[in-house]
């Protein structure tokens, strides 16, 4: 915990320079965040026709619905692990030799530049949520508790993406290309996390499919909390644990994975 | 005959560069079929669910979805580069298309080739023959010779568009953040029946962008959907020639933008 503590001047410097870096980039934010409000727009003209009219279709009514989908796709823009096209980036350049002589863990600058990076969207995406609420809708979470427990959630989810990112992120260490990756990633949380189709509209199949994958906990179980849709005291505490298992066994596997990586890297321009 | 021969050799050869690169490639035909791969699994789980959208069934939907692929591929052989169009004009890169003896629209579109292109042909043509197979259309051969006149049509369309936001680049050196919107505006809201959406959105995707004429009017027309439409069917019949039109008015504004060009400066 002291090598934290003191090494926290570094930590926080590395974030404030992420932060400035999504600022000076603030037209591509404010382009991808304008293609997340299209996609909302699509989301919900789709549903309403296929509601055609009913007020609800399986317990689940259509305003609660596009709420479901506006938050969802909102969510995952703060959740984008930007940590991936930066360590690319790095390695591109032959700067991650740098980065690994620093006197900080280098997955601790990681994680430090991911927060950054995040606090530096959180602006945009305040901003986008009266434009969000045009598109799409919004309702306020079903209760207090709720409200706390989303937090909860989110943060959680948060930690699964970055950690995610950060498996990402580590790949390159081999392959040098890591868009293909983060690009496949993103479509596969959007749809497998339930972005577009909640997961109770799912056929078996491939609901069983996406349980046994990460992406649910970054989208569908924190805005279920939020929804009420999971409300049970005894479900909260389930959902919240299985976001806990999940950042226990990703944590593990980044581990793993950095162990290795430390001994293939090749610093370019060296 | 020597222009398109020559523009032929041009394209060739910035395909042959693009092919080098054999690892980039393959991810990016990959990272292009999982783009529209989730976009369709979303229309398809939500259709197996729902039966039908605004009356069109899966096959249907599945229907225009392929043709819209195959649209947007066949546009980007020629209007890839556009995307890189704001940075030839910023470093002065374009100056080499000024002289040379061909038109410097035609040197720059037939540099290089985007890749993605054969992923999203590849992913529209699987759906679009999974689709037939569903809707069971007789091909006769008038409505084959529509689908060709169709896919051009539409394909000139998505072309114009990008050509007329491009040369934005030539009077204030961006364009490419516009490219890009423009571009989730087609894929996002061209591959479903228009009639989900509201008047003014419909009105906007018919008139102000040629949206509609990618492939929702067409697709009216081979499915004999027409009886939906807000427009006089007639429009949809005659939706290739709109391409061409807007194409013409393209180039003509490409060009007289041109004549701003002021290159680099040193």
């Amino acid at each position: 915990m002291t090598a934290v503590t003191s090494r926290l001047p570094a930590y926080l410097k590395l974030a404030s320079l992420q932060l400035q870096i999504t600022y000076a980039y603030r037209g591509e934010v404010i382009g991808g965040l304008l293609v997340v409000l299209l996609r909302i727009l699509l989301l919900k003209a789709v549903w309403t026709a296929a509601y055609a009219g009913r007020t609800s279709v399986d317990g689940v009514p259509l305003p609660d619905l596009i709420t479901f989908l506006t938050l969802g796709n909102l969510q995952l823009v703060l959740m984008r692990p930007m940590l991936v096209w930066y360590l690319q980036q790095r390695i591109h350049e032959g700067q991650i030799g740098l980065d690994l002589a620093r006197p900080v863990p280098f997955l601790g600058q990681l994680f430090a530049q991911q927060v950054g990076a995040t606090a530096g969207l959180v602006p945009f995406v305040v901003l986008a949520v009266p434009l969000a609420f045009l598109v799409g809708n919004l309702a306020p979470p079903a209760s207090p508790v709720a409200a706390i427990a989303y937090l909860a959630s989110l943060s959680l989810a948060y930690l699964i993406s970055t950690l995610i990112g950060l498996l990402m992120g580590l790949v390159a260490f081999w392959t040098v290309q890591t868009l293909g990756v983060g690009v496949i990633y993103e479509f596969a949380t959007q749809f497998f996390g339930g972005a577009l189709i909640p997961l109770s509209f799912f056929p078996p199949a491939l609901r069983t499919i996406a349980d046994l994958l990460p992406f649910q906990t970054q989208v569908f179980i924190p805005v279920s909390i939020y929804s009420g849709a999971i409300s049970a005291p005894a479900d909260i505490a389930g959902a919240l644990g299985l976001q806990v298992i999940w950042i226990a066994a990703l944590s593990v596997i980044v581990w793993f994975v950095w162990q290795h990586a430390k001994r293939v890297v090749t610093v370019y321009r060296g | 005959m020597s222009r398109i021969t020559l523009s032929l050799a041009l394209w060739t050869a910035g395909l042959r560069s693009a092919l080098q690169y054999r690892t980039d490639t393959f991810i990016v035909i990959v990272m292009a079929l999982a783009f529209q791969g989730t976009g369709f699994a979303f229309a398809w789980v939500l259709l197996s669910r729902f039966e039908s959208l605004a009356g069109w069934t899966l096959g249907q939907v599945a229907f225009l979805y392929g043709l819209r692929l195959i649209v947007h591929a066949v546009a980007g052989v020629l209007t890839g580069p556009f995307f890189g169009l704001e940075t030839q004009v910023r470093t002065g890169e374009f100056d080499r298309y000024l002289i040379r003896p061909l038109s410097p629209l035609l040197q720059f579109m037939t540099q290089r080739v985007e890749i993605s292109i054969f992923g999203d042909l590849l992913g529209g043509v699987a759906i679009f023959i999974a689709a037939n197979q569903l809707v069971g259309l007789a091909w006769t051969p008038s409505a084959i010779g529509y689908l060709v006149l169709a896919i051009a049509g539409g394909a000139l369309a998505e072309g114009a568009v990008r050509i007329l936001i491009g040369a934005l680049s030539f009077r204030f050196l961006a364009s490419t953040s516009i490219l890009y919107l423009a571009d989730s505006v087609f894929s996002t809201f061209a591959n479903y029946p228009l009639t989900i959406f509201g008047g003014i959105l419909q009105f906007l995707f018919t008139f102000g962008l040629p949206l509609a004429f990618v492939a929702y009017l067409p697709a009216t027309v081979l499915l004999d959907r027409t009886a939906e439409l807000q427009v006089n069917p007639a429009l949809a019949y005659v939706a290739p020639a709109i391409g061409v039109l807007w194409i013409a008015i393209a180039v003509r504004v490409f060009n007289r933008e041109l004549r701003t060009y002021q290159s680099a400066g040193s």
